[in-house]
């Protein structure tokens, strides 16, 4: 019932994430425009906190995990100069998942919740998502296990971590909240899942994929693995320490707010050496981003990853927070890692990747320029309204002007952010029917090659 | 077959599976960072109190009726949602607006519950000025 054929995993979870960037991407955009039309669509389904959800959890549980995880069924393999384990249990994983998935957004639109930001299916899908990652894990892991190469090569370090941290935070964040008492304590265990899935998986994941992209799309040489050891090991140790972060000045003590301020700040250490490890490989081949797309959303990510955590340490700060705190703007910061950074490197991934798998360039150039200039300027746009938003949001209110008032005056900027989410949107549509276009024109050239030789012969 | 890491400084490179791996220095501006952030750190755990200084609130506060009534009842009575509720102790006599704000009457929902008798006094009053 499933194939086995070869890399076959890796190009069905590149199509499933496409397709749920499309679902995930329409329930952002219909949040959006709810806050210009609170009426659209106003149904029991799709009230504004189901479809806000249901957006958050698409996005990242459905189009960035797959994305990842077709990735990781190209590169490990490659790396470990191997076969994957099992292409088999690869393609039943991702029909386990995507059911799971399906399951969890049906849930949201009914109207349950966990109510944890980045948690939100309710227990019953998590326990199921949870063997479905465990499933991919395993294959992974046995992969390398097969491997022919001694050594592992950077990225290997970041997908494996990545592959036991995701259940590790998934387990710590959905499960024990069930039964401690509700309040602070809930508040923190929820953003020890909801920093980490950040942190520990759509951080890590990514940097893995620019590790493998960098040095194959420019042809050279990693610049330091000195660095590449600081920017793993110090990851590693801080990143789990940022949850209490999201809850600065709240009713916390005292030290788990400081325990979250310094690692926060102390991240500049991984992200610097991180990316100082990526543009020095860059050197000399910076204008190869002039004609190699996935390479430009490559460096680009990086480029909007170094902004991520030039915001994030500042927003840390007790002075900050008191200003940007459920504003619009921790909403733009919030769309700069999973957008800006990693869709970027995803897409990268996909263009460098599924040629290679079907034997065939992608069908089309101009629809990946397109991408790349919707994807870019949309989210441009839509980023900087938030940003502005945010702050004077954030002003108004502690002068104290009436709430209501407040609301009013970010209508301008509540605009500019849906047509840059519809930008965003509509760029997704070049690389749906790009991919499909390649992979069907593969089929026919196959198809024909095989005539061909049926003939000659 | 040199296949072993070295923390040298050669230009050499390893070659990890087909990637060539070099071992270039880090950069010192970088080193200084590390360095600053890594004092900086341990300066905060010391001497930061990690939350934003609040003062107290300077008077006890006397505007108690204009937040509550802002705070909540203008979610509704700011919208059309609800009835403009300027000079509203004109029409009403006090003993209904009490009950209406504690018991709900049709689509408004009963809030008394939230409030002490003192603070239900105390909105009343800024209703009075409310025009
Ligand atoms: C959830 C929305 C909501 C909130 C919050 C709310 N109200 Fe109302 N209020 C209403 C609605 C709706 C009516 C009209 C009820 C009706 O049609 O009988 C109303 C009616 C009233 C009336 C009667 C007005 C008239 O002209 O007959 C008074 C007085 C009143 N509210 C006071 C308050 C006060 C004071 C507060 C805050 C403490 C408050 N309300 C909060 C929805 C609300
Ligand atoms: C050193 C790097 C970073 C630091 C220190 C940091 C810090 C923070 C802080 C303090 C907040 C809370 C803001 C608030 O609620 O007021 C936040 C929110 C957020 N950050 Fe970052 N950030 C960093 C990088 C990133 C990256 C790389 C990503 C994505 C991969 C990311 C994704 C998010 C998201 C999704 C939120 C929103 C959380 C919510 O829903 O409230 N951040 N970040």
């Amino acid at each position: 019932m499933f194939t086995d054929e070869k890399w076959s995993s890796s190009k069905n979870w590149f199509i499933a994430a496409v397709f749920w960037i499309i679902i995930g991407m329409s329930m952002g955009l219909l949040t959006a425009t709810k806050q210009i039309w609170p009426e659209l669509l106003n149904n029991r389904w799709f009230t504004y906190g189901h479809v806000r959800s249901a957006h958050v959890m698409l996005v990242i549980y459905a189009w960035l995990s797959m994305a990842y995880v077709g990735s990781m069924f190209y590169m490990i393999p490659k790396l470990a100069k191997t076969k994957v384990y099992s292409e088999k249990m690869g393609n039943f994983a991702l029909v386990f998942y995507n059911i799971v998935i399906l399951e969890g957004f049906f849930a949201l639109l009914l109207g349950q919740t966990e109510v944890i930001e980045y948690g939100e299916f309710p227990l019953w899908v998590d326990v199921q998502l949870l063997v479905a990652i465990g499933l991919v894990a395993y294959n992974l892991f046995k992969t390398v296990g097969r491997r022919q190469e001694k050594m592992l090569y950077v990225s290997l370090w970041y997908f494996l971590g990545s592959l036991l941290w995701l259940p590790l935070t998934w387990i710590v964040g959905n499960f024990p909240a069930q039964w401690i008492p509700s309040g602070v304590q809930q508040g923190l265990m929820g953003w020890f899942l909801g920093h980490n899935a950040i942190g520990l998986w759509m951080t890590t994941v990514g940097v893995g994929q620019i590790y493998y992209l960098l040095p194959k799309l420019t042809g050279r040489p990693l610049y330091s693995h000195q660095l590449s050891m600081i920017g793993f090991w110090a990851i590693a140790t801080f990143y789990v320490w940022n949850g209490p972060h999201h809850l600065m000045n709240g009713p916390i003590p005292g030290w788990i707010s400081k325990a979250g301020v310094i690692p926060s700040i102390v991240l500049l250490i991984p992200v610097w050496a991180v990316l100082a490890n990526f543009w020095g490989t860059m050197k000399g081949s910076w204008s190869q981003t002039r004609t190699s797309v996935p390479l430009r959303f490559t460096v680009a990510g990086t480029i909007f990853y170094l902004f991520a955590c030039l915001q994030g340490p500042l927003q840390a700060l007790p002075s900050v927070s008191s200003v940007i705190k459920f504003t619009h703007w921790t909403v733009g910061h919030a769309h700069m890692g999973p957008f800006g950074a990693f869709s970027f490197t995803s897409f990268a991934a996909i263009y460098y990747i599924l040629p290679k798998i079907v034997g065939r360039e992608m069908f089309s150039k101009r629809a990946m320029e397109a991408h790349f200039w919707f994807s870019t300027v949309g989210f441009l746009v839509f980023a900087f309204s938030l940003w502005i938003a945010g702050v004077v949001q954030g002003f108004a209110w502690i002068e104290g002007v009436p709430f209501l008032q407040t609301v009013l005056m970010m209508e301008p900027y509540v605009q500019g952010r849906a047509i840059g989410g519809t930008m965003m949107y509509v760029a997704q549509f070049f690389l749906a029917w790009n991919m499909y276009k390649t992979i069907k024109l593969a089929k026919l050239e196959k198809k024909q090659q095989a005539q061909q030789q049926a003939a000659s012969a | 077959m040199k296949k072993e890491y070295q923390q040298h400084d050669s230009k050499e490179a390893d070659i990890v599976s087909d990637i060539k791996i070099e071992h270039n220095r880090v950069p010192k501006l970088l080193v200084a960072v590390f360095y600053v952030v890594a004092i900086w750190a341990i300066g905060y755990a010391i001497f930061m109190p990690g939350k934003l200084a609040v003062e107290p609130a300077a008077a006890p506060q006397d505007n108690k009726g204009e937040l509550i009534f802002e705070g909540t009842c203008l979610s509704c009575h700011a919208t059309g949602a609800a009835p403009d509720l300027s000079g509203v102790t004109d029409r009403m006599p006090e003993e209904d607006i009490k009950n209406v704000i504690k018991k709900g009457r049709n689509t408004m929902p009963a809030i008394g519950h939230l409030y002490t008798e003192k603070e239900i006094e105390l909105v009343y009053e800024y209703l009075k000025d409310y025009r």
